[in-house]
């Protein structure tokens, strides 16, 4: 039987999983992934040699920052156009990139085509970006079974389906954005009751902030103020934070 | 009492009017789907069952991994001794740390060479662009931290100052 995949679509970071046996597993990156897991970052890049999804996309931005685009799904189902080498793409365009790459590495990983997927997206997306989302499955040559709020994927992924009725709050700490859901539960169906959050606050800016800051004074000042140390600083800012949360 | 509702009436006489013939072609309806499940249930078991020899081969492959990637920084440090120390000390660090590389490389670590070489976004993550009229565009000028791979896979790309000369590099 076909397998059907999950998608995680996310601003910073997406990654697909698929049900074996009951259990969900997580379809690796073909190039793995920079910091560990099996997530990949959502950036897609258009280079002479083609276009870059993922880790290959994101490590050659500094060579190639006009070309390469990040957080695409800020601009879902708006009318917003990237142009690149005076062609206009849409955000569905871009993040059907993103979903072509999943595709393929689930097909590599499963040994068999992949044509169906659910695709989760934030509880406070509007009808406009929801149609977005499932254009770029479609572009992507996915059929798109189902779009799934992602606070609801959480509670499922937890269980919280099976533990009978009430209110829970679902904290969704993303690489950019925290989203912040309280919903009902009830029959294994969940409603929203409320959503917010701050969409410019993430994993990211915790990088960001614990990177900078004052130089030790023994340090000499072109050496910290160099793009090359800034960017290694942050590197391991992230693994330290990585490590941390595991 | 004992008179049935005339709709229970229509329902029995539509049961008694299923034959054997119908009953005949309902199971092999079902006989047909249940075949179609098994065919697809043995493919997917096949695939399974691959996938668990893949998945096997590589954790046996790859066992070594997280402990490679956790002596990398170790390794780093080392590599800053032997530049930072002169004479004996900084001679023997070397010493030490070539032996460590060779036992790194018999389970599969392999430098990634990058200086010099064109920018390959596969295995260097590029961290500064600078500009150097005696090097190609898109040449590696000087590697900031030394990437690894483990057999065929990228265990840490390297980080790499790449030069830029033109408005262009890598579009």
């Amino acid at each position: 039987m076909a397998k059907i995949i999950g998608i995680d679509l996310g601003t910073t970071n997406s990654e697909a999983a698929y049900m074996e046996g009951g259990t969900p597993r997580i379809i690796p990156s073909a190039e793995g992934s920079a910091y560990g897991g099996k997530m990949f970052p959502s950036v897609v890049a258009f280079t002479k040699d083609g276009i870059l999804v993922g880790e290959p996309a994101k490590r050659q931005a500094v060579l190639n920052p006009d070309r390469t685009v990040m957080q695409i799904k800020r601009k879902m189902g708006t009318d917003y156009k990237v142009r690149i080498d005076g062609k206009d793409y849409t955000p569905q365009e871009i993040s059907a990139m993103i979903l072509r790459k999943i595709k393929t590495d689930a097909e590599a990983f499963l040994g068999q085509p992949v044509n169906q997927a659910v695709i989760t997206v934030p509880a406070y997306f509007n009808d406009n970006q929801r149609q977005a989302t499932k254009d770029a499955g479609k572009i992507a040559g996915l059929d798109v079974l189902r779009l799934v709020n992602e606070p609801t994927a959480a509670a499922l992924a937890y269980g919280l389906d099976k533990k009978g009725e009430g209110k829970i709050a679902v904290l969704d700490l993303g690489g950019g954005t925290f989203d912040v859901t309280l919903m009902e539960m009830g029959e294994g169906v969940f409603e929203v009751i409320a959503t917010s959050g701050d969409t410019q606050l993430g994993g990211m800016d915790m990088d960001n902030t614990s990177s900078s800051g004052s130089p030790p004074s023994s340090a000499p000042s072109t050496a910290w103020t160099s793009r090359a140390t800034s960017r290694r600083c942050r590197g391991c800012a992230t693994r330290a934070k990585r490590r941390r949360s595991n | 009492m004992n008179e049935k509702a005339p709709a229970m009436q229509d329902q029995d006489e539509a049961h008694d009017e299923s034959t054997p013939r119908d009953e005949l072609a309902e199971l092999r309806r079902q006989n047909e789907d249940l075949l179609t499940k098994l065919k697809y249930l043995q493919a997917e078991f096949e695939n399974y069952r691959k996938r668990v020899d893949r998945d096997a081969e590589m954790v046996v492959k790859f066992a070594h991994e997280l402990l490679l990637s956790r002596l990398l920084p170790v390794l780093d440090e080392m590599d800053a001794a032997v530049v930072a120390l002169e004479g004996k000390a900084g001679e023997g660090v070397r010493m030490v740390r070539d032996n460590l590389v060779k036992v790194l490389q018999e389970v599969g670590l392999q430098e990634i060479p990058s200086k010099g070489r064109v920018f390959d976004p596969y295995e260097m993550d590029c961290i500064e662009q600078v500009p150097d009229p005696e090097m190609k565009d898109g040449a590696v000028k000087s590697v900031v931290r030394k990437g690894y791979r483990l057999h065929d896979r990228v265990l840490r790309p390297a980080q790499v100052i790449v030069v830029k000369n033109r408005g262009e590099t890598n579009g």
